[in-house]
C-alpha cells in the first residue's frame, strides 16, 4: 500500500481542524486521492493511526479529490496533462513541488513534416544558442542593423532576389520568434505546468511588449525577471521588472530625463525639449502596485517620474550595460537632482531611491489587497469570495511576499473549492489543447521562421496564431495586459477562432485521434460524452470536445 | 456655445441601471437611425487633430506637435490636414466636432477611462453593460461590433453580434450541425454565440474579408445598410497613447488620422443611402497634456475633441466652450479644461438616431439628471 506524498512534521491539516495549530499556515496539505472509495478508506485509516489525526476526518473527507477533479485541476492550474503522463496521486503535493523547481527548459527541434504519421518530435533541452545574455543580445541586434544596412545597399529591397538573404538575416540575428516558440513549448511540453501558469500570470501582470528595441529583450525578461524570481519575493520580482531594460523601453522611462539633470540642460541649451515622461512611474502605482484604490496623486506621479529618471539605456553607446549587474541600465547624467516627495515620504537623489520607493511599493496594503484579488481571480473565478482574497493577502503578510507561499495558497483554495470556473483565456486553452491531445505544437525551434509566412501558413508563422487567438503577448499593447474576465473572451468571433484551431490541431499536430483518450484526460462529464457522442466524424467529435464546457472552463 | 457644465461636481452615482425597464413596447414611428461608434483607444490628443489656431497660446505651449498647413475651418479653429475626407463632410454640412470635451473622468487611467467611457457610469468598472447596450435594449434594437471580442458599450443589448473575419486558410467554416450541439451544450452568452455562428454558417453570408479599421468600417456599414441589419456599430482603432515621437505634419498621430479619415469615409460608403440616417462619432478616454513631454509626445491629459459625422448632422460647426489655453486656464496647470460633458453629445446622438426623449436618456442610461441638452446644437 502506498502513501500519498506528504511531508514529516507536517501533520495539521487543511482546512484546520480544531486540533490543527490555528495560528500557524499550513506549508503543505494532507490530500488523499482516491479512485477506489474502499481504497481510501484504507489510506485513510492507516494515516489516521499514524499521525493521530483524530480530529482530521471530516476534513479528510472533503479533501478527498476526485480524479476528474484532479484532472480540470491540471488545467486550472496548469495546462493539463499529456496522455502518457501519470495522473499525481497527491495533486496539491505534485503541485506545490513545482513552484521552488527550477525546470530545465525543453523544446522540440522539429515537427514536420506535418500530417503524416510516424514517431513524434523528441523532447530535449533548449538549444543554449537560442537563449543569450542581453550584452551579446544587444550586439547581435547592432549586427542585424550592420547586415541589413549592407543588403539594402546590394540588392533592391523590392526585388524577389531580396528576400532570401534578408530571411538569412533575420534568422541569424533576431531571436524573437525563438522567445515565442519557447513560451509555447514549455507549456506544452515540459514537467512543471503549474509553475509555468504562475509564471503566465505575473509575465502579463507586468506587461510588456516589442516597442523600439524593446522586442529583443522580451526573452530575457521573462526568464531573468519573471521566472527566475518566482521562487523568490515579490520585492525582488517588482524590482528586477521595473528596472529592465525591456520595461524601461516598453513604458518610455528611456527617454525620461530629469529636467535639471545634467543631460537635461545641455539639451536645452541646444535648442532640445527634455523633460520626465511619465509613462512608467503611472503604471507602476495604478497596475503593478497599488491600483487606483490606493489613492495617490498627479504629484506622486510626477514625484516617481523623477526618481526613476536616469534608468534607461543608449544603443549606440559600446558599454550598453554599465555597472555590475548588466541588466539594470543606470544614467546618472539624466537623473534629476534633489530630494523628491512620494505619498509622504523624502526620496534622497540617485538610483538607491529607485529601490527604497519599490521596496515601500512591494510591502504596502494596497498593493497586497491588489494583487491577492488579482491571483483569485485568474485562478479561482471571475468574482472570488472576499474570505478567499483575504486567506491569500493574510498569507502574503506572515511571508512578507514570499511567491511560493502565496501560489501555494492559491492552489489550495482551488482545491479546497471544487465548485469554482474560471472560463480560460485562449492562449491557455491552445496550449492545454495540444498538451492534453498529445499533440505537436505547430512548429519546432529548427523551424522558425522570422516573419515570412511558410506557404503552409500557420505551420511557421507564430505571429500568425496569436494574431487569430485574439491574445497575443508578443505584440504591442496596452499594458494592464489581457483581461481574465469570461465576457473579454465570449463572442461569436472569439468562439469561431476556437473552432477552426481544434480543427486544426485535430488534423495536423500529431495528436491522438482518440476521442476517448481525450475526453478521459480532461475528466469529461456524462453530458459532455453524449454532447461529443452526437459529433457525426472524428474531426467533429475532437472540435465538440475541446469547445465544450468541460474545455473551455475549468 | 452651450452653458458651461460644472459636471466635475455631480459625478454620477454607480450603477444600477438595468433593473425595471418597461420599455419592450418601444413605439417605433419612423425608421430607427444607426450609431456608428469609433472608439480612439489610448487617448487621443485633440489638439492635435483640431488644432485652435486663433488661440495665441498654442504655438508658445506646444511648438513642437503643431502641424503645418491646418485646414482652416474658421478663424479659431483648424483641422489636421490628413482629415481631409471629414473637412469635406464638413464642407457638405453633414459632420461636426465638439471641442474641449471628455467623460467627466480625471484621473488619468487608460484602463478606468476606457471603462468609463463605454459604460457612460461614474464608477470605474461598476456596471457589466454598457450606456449603448443600455440604449439598445430600451429602443429594442440589434448591434454589432468590429472586433474580435464584445466591447463593454454595447453589452446589455439583447441581439448582440460581431464580425472580424479569420485569416486561417487551413481551417474551413465549422460545419451547422456541429453548431447546433454546442450551442445546445451552453447557456448564456456562449450559447448566443454559438448559435450566431450556426446562422452564419446555414446563410454562408458574403462577408468581407477586410479587417483593417476602414475595411471593417466599410464592412460594418454596408450591413447596417441591410434592411433589418445592425442599428449601432462600434470599431475600434488602437495606439493613439502617443507618449513619444507622437509626430506632428507626419509620423505616429498623423498616421492614425488618416485612418480615422479612412474609417469615415467608408462608412459614408458603405451605408449608401442610409448615411442620411446616421451619426459616426469618436469616443476615447482622454485627452492628453498642452505641452510636449520629454520624448516627444504627451502625456495622459483631460479636454479633447470629438469628431461626428453623418447625415443626421444638421448643424456643422466647431461646438466649443473655450476655456483657453495659457497656464492659468489649464486643468491642473496641464490639460486641456473639459467645458462640454462628453455623455451630453453621446445623449444627443441617440436622441437623434433612436428618437429616444433626453430626460429618458439622462436618467435611465446615465443615471445622471444633470446632462446638459445639447441635441439642438448639433441635429436640428
Amino acid at each position: 500500500m502506498s502513501f500519498p506524498r506528504y511531508l514529516a512534521g507536517d501533520h495539521h491539516c487543511f482546512p484546520y481542524c480544531i486540533d490543527c495549530s490555528p495560528g500557524l499556515m499550513p506549508t503543505t496539505s494532507l490530500v488523499l486521492v482516491s479512485i477506489d472509495h474502499a481504497q481510501r478508506e484504507v489510506q485513510y485509516y492507516a494515516i489516521e493511526e499514524e499521525w493521530g489525526l483524530r480530529f482530521c476526518t471530516r476534513a479528510w473527507e472533503e479533501m478527498s479529490i476526485e480524479v476528474s477533479d484532479v484532472l480540470r485541476l491540471s488545467r486550472k492550474l496548469g495546462f493539463g496533462l499529456r496522455p502518457e503522463e501519470q495522473i499525481p496521486t497527491d495533486f496539491v503535493g505534485w503541485a506545490i513541488g513545482q513552484l521552488t523547481a527550477k525546470p530545465e527548459q525543453i523544446g522540440v527541434a522539429s515537427v514536420l513534416p506535418m500530417n503524416t504519421p510516424g514517431q513524434p518530435p523528441a523532447i530535449v533541452p533548449w538549444p543554449e544558442k537560442y537563449t543569450q545574455p542581453i550584452d551579446e543580445q544587444v550586439k547581435r541586434y547592432a549586427a542585424w542593423w550592420v547586415a541589413l544596412d549592407a543588403l539594402n545597399k546590394k540588392i533592391d529591397p523590392s526585388s524577389p532576389e531580396y528576400e532570401d538573404p534578408r530571411r538569412a538575416i533575420d534568422q541569424k540575428y533576431y531571436y524573437l520568434p525563438w522567445d515565442m516558440t519557447r513560451r509555447a513549448h514549455q507549456a506544452i511540453y515540459g514537467a512543471t505546468p503549474v509553475l509555468e501558469r504562475f509564471g503566465h500570470f505575473w509575465a502579463n501582470h507586468f506587461t510588456v511588449a516589442p516597442k523600439d528595441q524593446g522586442g529583443l529583450f522580451l526573452g530575457h525578461y521573462l526568464d531573468r525577471a519573471i521566472r527566475d524570481n518566482l521562487a523568490g519575493d515579490f520585492g525582488t520580482m517588482l524590482a528586477d521588472v521595473t528596472m529592465h531594460p525591456a520595461m524601461l523601453t516598453y513604458l518610455d522611462n528611456n527617454f525620461s530625463v530629469g529636467p535639471n539633470s545634467k543631460n537635461g540642460k545641455s539639451a536645452r541649451k541646444a535648442g532640445h525639449f527634455a523633460d520626465i515622461n511619465e509613462n512608467l512611474a503611472r503604471e507602476l502605482l495604478e497596475l503593478h502596485t497599488l491600483s487606483p484604490a490606493g489613492a495617490y496623486t498627479q504629484a506622486d506621479v510626477i514625484g516617481i517620474a523623477k526618481i526613476l529618471t536616469g534608468w534607461g539605456y543608449d544603443l549606440t553607446k559600446t558599454t550598453v550595460f554599465p555597472g555590475k549587474d548588466r541588466w539594470r541600465p543606470f544614467f546618472k547624467n539624466s537623473h534629476e537632482p534633489g530630494d523628491k516627495t512620494v505619498l509622504g515620504e523624502t526620496y534622497k537623489q540617485g538610483p538607491d531611491a529607485t529601490a527604497h520607493l519599490l521596496e515601500r511599493l512591494a510591502a504596502a496594503d494596497a498593493t497586497i489587497e491588489h494583487l491577492s484579488t488579482k491571483l483569485a481571480r485568474y485562478f479561482l473565478t471571475d468574482v472570488p469570495e472576499l474570505a478567499d482574497v483575504r486567506a491569500i493577502a493574510d498569507v502574503w503578510r506572515q511571508t512578507k511576499g514570499n511567491l511560493p507561499a502565496i501560489h501555494q495558497k492559491v492552489i489550495e483554495l482551488a482545491v479546497a473549492r471544487p465548485e469554482l470556473r474560471k472560463f480560460q483565456q485562449p492562449e491557455v486553452w491552445l496550449y492545454q489543447s495540444l498538451r492534453i491531445a498529445g499533440g505537436h505544437y505547430f512548429f519546432g525551434f529548427d523551424q522558425v521562421s522570422v516573419d515570412h509566412p511558410f506557404i503552409d501558413d500557420l505551420n511557421r508563422n507564430s505571429d500568425k496564431i496569436y494574431e487569430e487567438l485574439g491574445q497575443y503577448y508578443w505584440q504591442e499593447r496596452q499594458p494592464n495586459g489581457y483581461s481574465d474576465a469570461r465576457a473579454d473572451w465570449v463572442s461569436p468571433e472569439h468562439l469561431d477562432r476556437r473552432l477552426r484551431f481544434s480543427e486544426i490541431i485535430a488534423k495536423g499536430c500529431h495528436a491522438a485521434r482518440d476521442v476517448g483518450v481525450l475526453l478521459d484526460r480532461i475528466g469529461a462529464n456524462d453530458r459532455t460524452r453524449a454532447l461529443v457522442a452526437n459529433g457525426r466524424t472524428v474531426t467533429a467529435k475532437f472540435i465538440l470536445t475541446l469547445c465544450s464546457p468541460d474545455m473551455m472552463e475549468a | 456655445m452651450v452653458t458651461r457644465r460644472h459636471f466635475l461636481t455631480s459625478t454620477a452615482a454607480a450603477s444600477v441601471f438595468y433593473a425595471g425597464f418597461a420599455m419592450r413596447g418601444y413605439a417605433q414611428t419612423r425608421d430607427l437611425g444607426k450609431i456608428a461608434i469609433v472608439i480612439l483607444e489610448g487617448g487621443m490628443d485633440g489638439l492635435a487633430a483640431v488644432p485652435p489656431i486663433g488661440d495665441k497660446s498654442l504655438l508658445k505651449q506646444r511648438k513642437g506637435l503643431v502641424s503645418t498647413g491646418p485646414i482652416k475651418l474658421n478663424p479659431f479653429f483648424g483641422l489636421h490636414p490628413n482629415l481631409i475626407n471629414f473637412a469635406h463632410m464638413l464642407d457638405d454640412n453633414e459632420a461636426a466636432i465638439v471641442h474641449a470635451t471628455s467623460i467627466p473622468y480625471t484621473r488619468r487611467s487608460h484602463f478606468e477611462g476606457q471603462n468609463l467611457m463605454q459604460s457612460g457610469t461614474g464608477q470605474p468598472f461598476s456596471s457589466p453593460t454598457g450606456w449603448l447596450g443600455r440604449a439598445m435594449e430600451i429602443a429594442g434594437i440589434p448591434g454589432k461590433a468590429l472586433a474580435l471580442d464584445m466591447p463593454l458599450l454595447i453589452r446589455g443589448g439583447e441581439d448582440l453580434d460581431n464580425l472580424y473575419p479569420a485569416d486561417l486558410p487551413n481551417a474551413a467554416n465549422v460545419d451547422a450541425d456541429t453548431l447546433e450541439i454546442l450551442s445546445q451544450a451552453f447557456e448564456g452568452d456562449i450559447e448566443a454565440s454559438f448559435a450566431k455562428l450556426r446562422l452564419k454558417a446555414l446563410h454562408s453570408a458574403l462577408e468581407s474579408r477586410r479587417r483593417d479599421p476602414a475595411g471593417l468600417a466599410l464592412a460594418a456599414g454596408e450591413e447596417m445598410a441591410r434592411p433589418g441589419g445592425p442599428n449601432v456599430s462600434v470599431i475600434r482603432i488602437t495606439e493613439f497613447d502617443t507618449h513619444s515621437h507622437q509626430g506632428a505634419s507626419d509620423g505616429n498621430l498623423p498616421e492614425l488620422f488618416s485612418t480615422i479619415d479612412q474609417v469615415f469615409r467608408s462608412f459614408k460608403i458603405g451605408l449608401g443611402d442610409a448615411w442620411k440616417n446616421s451619426i459616426v462619432m469618436t469616443l476615447t478616454e482622454f485627452g492628453r497634456t498642452v505641452k510636449e513631454n520629454g520624448s516627444q509626445g504627451t502625456d495622459h491629459g483631460y479636454g479633447t475633441a470629438a469628431l461626428l459625422a453623418g447625415g443626421l448632422i444638421k448643424k456643422a460647426n466647431v461646438l466649443a466652450d473655450w476655456p483657453g489655453l495659457s497656464d492659468k486656464e489649464l486643468f491642473e496647470g496641464r490639460d486641456l479644461m473639459a467645458t462640454i460633458d462628453y455623455r451630453s453629445v453621446c445623449a444627443a446622438a441617440m436622441e437623434a438616431a433612436f428618437g429616444l426623449p433626453h430626460d429618458q436618456i439622462t436618467e435611465q442610461i446615465f443615471g445622471e439628471k444633470e446632462l446638459a441638452h445639447v441635441h439642438d446644437l448639433l441635429f436640428t
